[in-house]
């Protein structure tokens, strides 16, 4: 069995339906300010309700997570077909007919959860593979968004189009790649299944909550950065922006790899116990803070440091938090999964990164020039507010850490130490 | 006529609330005396094409035989260029901002047998051709060109044989592992 081309496939999967996600919600923002309440239905219709019904699907067995595979792509497809056939090429983005902006949720729902499968396809495997792989897989997604944004100069449809590239190529890899037969199937899905993941589980009985902290810190990393980076930006400067700060995002996610390759690379391989649980929190710890810190600090400065919103700084700071956020956030996700089916618990967390992004676009969307920006922090208590629950969850989630650090050190200590058993890897 | 205050403005043509003049262009010809308004006067070479400019037009005749065609870009900002070629032997053209004779820039005549082509590019804000059709010349339609592009390509072909390829790629490998799974239990 080759595991690099699994590698290949999964990570070219992830990183194109990473891609897709986000070119795809790139002008939701403008579509929504547009949007009759009734649209709004078929909005959480598809772009909630779709990605719901896929992660339940997707964990019957493999077959039917391929063909949910298949179903995302197709919906994604003939959605953009019917919103391109039937919708004006501009940007910003003029009001859409009813049928071609229900057909776009569908198409952003079938992007959704694509990227939610391709997420989760990388990280069962996480043990099998180098974080290195997740890096790329990111890296070439963040990429790809930087360079399709740029040729909407050309009308957004564009993109639109570009992007039904983008998932039939990933598709074909992924499929080209996947090894062959019930065997094959049975080796995918191996480390998925509760016999191998029960012998790598952390036992924290707090884990879920401190999920819930993190998941909220990595969303709200990714609003900050995508959303309020670009909020006053006027539009023609998306085409010229996107290319610098989407590569940047590709560098801080490669960033982040290396990181987690050397923080988390021995620990995922150990086994159960209290040792890793006391070791996967302190690299957790410390990641959740870098993190945690690096968000608030960076909306600190986005309103409060006149002159570095918009500017050329900020795009490069924020693409590189970005980057690093989301990719640490799902190596710490591929460390602190469940004791069973932990496909579903991938694609339900890396789910609100995606939604993140999209909220993102609205933000950006939103029509205030610079000085009603500024205004946001100076004149109203908005961003003191904000600024002030994020710092509590960090805080609740250092808290916690702190705790279960300090309950199980005096027993990892005692426990004589073991050397990180490597994964079983197929042959 | 298109005076705000003019109770008789008329209304938005089919709910395009940008172009309140689809009606407008009517009246005016009707005042005029220019002949038949005829819907199918402008037409697409290949409308099925998915980048067939979007245009609204309107195409009239005049008493002595010139065309008038008054079409702008239903996309919005971004101006797309068309071409088209008359039996004529020449044109006004009157476009935005001023439509004042001779200030229009959006365009070029060439001059070819049996007539002149002319190519422009039609923004947002409608342009109007007046059309010095030959005295020979029968009322004739507006043929606007399209080019089979890129993007058609991709919408058309490419992507569906990318799709169309995954599907064979996936059943292939399905029908394999069915294969293989049958004779597992033979044996």
């Amino acid at each position: 069995m080759n595991l690099n081309r699994i590698n290949l496939g999964t990570s070219i999967l992830l990183g194109c339906s990473f891609a897709s996600g986000v070119i795809s919600s790139y002008y939701l923002g403008q579509v929504l300010t547009h949007l009759d309440s009734e649209e709004i239905y078929g909005l959480v219709g598809f772009c909630v309700g779709f990605p719901l019904l896929a992660l339940i699907l997707a964990n019957v067995n493999e077959t039917i997570k391929k063909i949910m595979i298949f179903a995302s792509a197709a919906m994604a497809i003939v959605g953009s077909y019917i919103l391109m056939l039937g919708s004006p090429n501009t940007v910003p983005v003029l009001k859409l007919d009813t049928i071609p902006v229900l057909m776009y949720f569908m198409a952003l729902a079938g992007h959704m959860s694509l990227f939610t499968m391709g997420s989760a396809e990388v990280l069962r495997r996480a043990r099998e593979m180098d974080y290195l792989w997740l890096g790329v897989g990111m890296a070439i997604g963040c990429s790809s968004v930087g360079i399709v944004v740029w040729t909407s100069i050309f009308g957004w449809l564009y993109m639109i189009m570009i992007i039904n590239y983008i998932v039939p190529v990933a598709i074909l890899v992924y499929f080209l790649f996947y090894p062959e037969g019930k065997e094959g199937e049975m080796i995918m899905r191996r480390p998925q299944t509760k016999e191998v993941v029960r012998q790598f589980v952390v036992p924290d009985t707090w884990k879920g909550g401190k999920i819930t902290f993190y998941t909220l810190i990595a969303a709200f990393s990714a609003l900050a950065t995508a959303g309020v980076g670009g909020m006053a930006m006027p539009h023609e400067d998306y085409f010229t922006s996107a290319p610098w700060f989407w590569s940047f995002a590709a560098a801080g996610a490669m960033a982040a790899a290396v990181v987690a390759k050397l923080s988390l690379g021995k620990i995922i391989g150990m086994p159960t116990g209290i040792k890793k649980e006391f070791k996967s929190n302190i690299a957790w710890l410390v990641l959740g803070c870098v993190q945690g810190a690096s968000v608030i600090l960076l909306v600190t400065v986005e309103f409060y440091v006149p002159g570095y919103h918009l500017s050329f700084a900020s795009g490069l700071i924020g693409g590189a938090i970005l980057g690093f956020n989301v990719v640490a956030y799902m190596a710490v996700l591929s460390v602190q999964h469940p004791p069973r089916s932990n496909y579903a618990f991938y694609m339900f967390n890396t789910y609100f990164i995606m939604f993140a992004i999209a909220l993102a676009s609205y933000m950006r969307a939103i029509n205030v020039d610079i000085t009603e920006f500024y205004a946001l922090a100076t004149e109203e208590d908005y961003i003191l507010y904000i600024l002030g629950g994020l710092a509590i969850v960090l805080a609740l989630l250092v808290v916690n850490q702190v705790i279960t650090i300090a309950k199980t050190a005096r027993t990892a200590r005692d426990v004589p130490s073991i050397a990180p058993k490597p994964a079983e890897v197929p042959r | 006529m298109f005076d705000g205050s003019n109770p008789y403005k008329p209304g938005p043509y089919q709910s395009d609330t940008y172009k309140p003049s689809g009606y407008a262009y009517k009246a005016i010809a009707h005042q005029l005396n220019w002949s038949t308004y005829i819907p199918r006067g402008a037409i697409l070479a290949n409308p099925g094409l998915p980048s067939a400019p979007r245009l609204r037009t309107f195409y009239f005749l005049k008493g002595n035989g010139d065309v008038v065609f008054i079409c702008w870009n239903a996309n919005g900002d971004i101006p797309t260029d068309i071409a088209f070629s008359m039996p004529a032997d020449g044109v006004d053209v009157f476009s935005a901002p001023s439509y004042k004779p001779g200030l229009a820039t959006n365009y070029a005549v060439e001059n070819i047998t049996g007539g002149i082509t002319i190519r422009a590019t039609i923004g947002f804000s409608p342009t109007i051709f007046v059309i010095d059709m030959k005295s020979t010349a029968s009322p004739t339609a507006v043929v606007i060109e399209t080019i089979f592009n890129f993007y058609d390509a991709s919408l058309l072909v490419i992507v569906p044989c990318l799709v169309g390829l995954c599907v064979i790629v996936f059943v292939v490998k399905e029908r394999k592992r069915g294969r293989a799974d049958r004779q597992v239990e033979k044996l």
